[in-house]
């Protein structure tokens, strides 16, 4: 019995645990970046559906203090000027008790300190060339981010769940024997 | 319906994980043995409800069904609601395990109320069967709006004005969710009639 018992627990933990990456679906999502200086996002359902109107506050990571408000628009979108420097924690509050929260790193884009650092000068066809790969490469990570936050649970997430239903259920069962006995 | 980690005050969230450990309790007690599977089976088909959205407005609305699993298993939809709640929070990230207690007492004390209500009804054949399971899932989910409301508020008054809108945006789910529970409630008479007198 104790055997049983014990493969079953194991079973249980090898389906919890089966799922490589965790499917994000239902909950709301929060992708910010900073570009040109200004701090941007957007918020989403799984699926891709836009958070509208929903609250964007932005914090200082460090202090925690409250650096600007806005709100998302139709689109799901917001953008929040006024001068704002990394990093920064943005809490996007989409009502219903949905909640989601975005670390900034970055304290601007590469791109306009680039352009600073250039100044007047031409831009040879080389460094051009860079600043242009540079740009699709941050381009390339922000889809794949946000394809990776929309997709929905996976078949196997869903079979992973009723597995573990399952193996719940059935210790449940085991331990109201064991007490019956 | 699931209320993210990071929202609810410290005192909502103890108090909730209060109320729902006393709710499984209770139905972990009066879980029968030959009633597990049925338990388990309504877990489950809580679990993938959630999975089945309904585009509306702004908002994430999805089917519950929690009127359902609280009719036909009583104090034991606790149990069930509970365990699909849990593996949706480490799963699919609904929710969150803070907000666990909250959500599960919010969805099955609606559920359980529903079977306080309509148990008598649905087995002595009083009311037609139709009418329990509109109103089994149109209570349900408007009782689980109301406790999601309240718990927002509870938590911090700014959350006011959205919980106000939270019924309001719950409406085509109380209507659809009482269309799908009536539908089940009368497929499960023809097929296995024995289930609905358990």
């Amino acid at each position: 019995m104790r055997l049983k018992i014990r493969l079953i627990f194991l079973a249980g933990t090898v389906l919890l645990l089966s799922p490589g990456h965790p499917a994000l679906a239902h909950k709301v999502n929060l992708f910010c970046y900073f570009e040109d200086g200004v701090l941007k996002g957007e918020g989403y359902y799984g699926g891709g559906r836009p958070a509208r109107n929903a609250a964007i506050e932005v914090y200082s990571l460090k202090g925690d203090a409250l650096m600007a408000t806005t709100q998302t628009d139709e689109e799901g979108r917001f953008s929040a000027e006024g001068g704002l420097v990394g990093p920064v924690r943005v809490i996007m509050k989409a009502g219903q008790g949905h909640r989601a929260e975005f670390v900034v790193e970055e304290e601007g884009t590469a791109t306009a300190a680039d352009n600073k650092a250039l100044g007047g000068k031409v831009v040879a066809e080389s460094e051009g060339t860079r600043l242009l790969e540079d740009r699709i490469k941050r381009l390339e990570a922000r889809v794949g981010h946000l394809e990776r936050r929309s997709s929905e649970p996976g078949p196997m997430t869903v079979v992973a769940g009723l597995g573990g239903i399952a193996v719940l259920f059935a210790l449940v069962h085991l331990a109201k024997k064991k007490n019956a006995l | 319906m699931h209320i993210s980690e990071g929202v609810l005050s410290l005192p909502v969230i103890a108090t909730g994980y209060a109320l729902t450990a006393t709710g499984v309790g209770i139905g972990l007690k009066r879980l029968k043995d030959k009633d597990i599977v049925k338990t388990a089976v309504f877990s489950a088909a809580f679990f993938v409800a959630s999975l089945i959205h309904v585009p509306l407005g702004p908002s994430s609305v999805h089917l519950i069904l929690n009127g359902l699993v609280g009719l036909l298993l009583g104090p034991a939809c606790f149990c069930a609601l509970f365990v699909a709640l849990l593996l949706q929070a480490i799963l699919f990230q609904f929710g969150g395990l803070t907000s666990l207690g909250v959500n599960t007492f919010n969805m099955a004390m609606p559920a359980l109320l529903c079977y306080a209500v309509f148990v008598n009804a649905m087995r002595n054949g009083r009311l037609p069967l139709v009418l329990i399971g509109f109103l089994s899932g149109f209570v349900s989910v408007s009782g689980s709006a109301l406790l999601l409301s309240a718990s927002l508020i509870l938590s911090a008054e700014h959350f006011g004005s959205s919980a106000k809108l939270i019924c309001v945006a719950h409406i085509p789910i109380m209507v659809i969710d009482g269309v799908i529970t009536a539908v089940v409630l009368s497929f499960i008479k023809k097929v296995k009639p024995e289930m609905l007198c358990a």
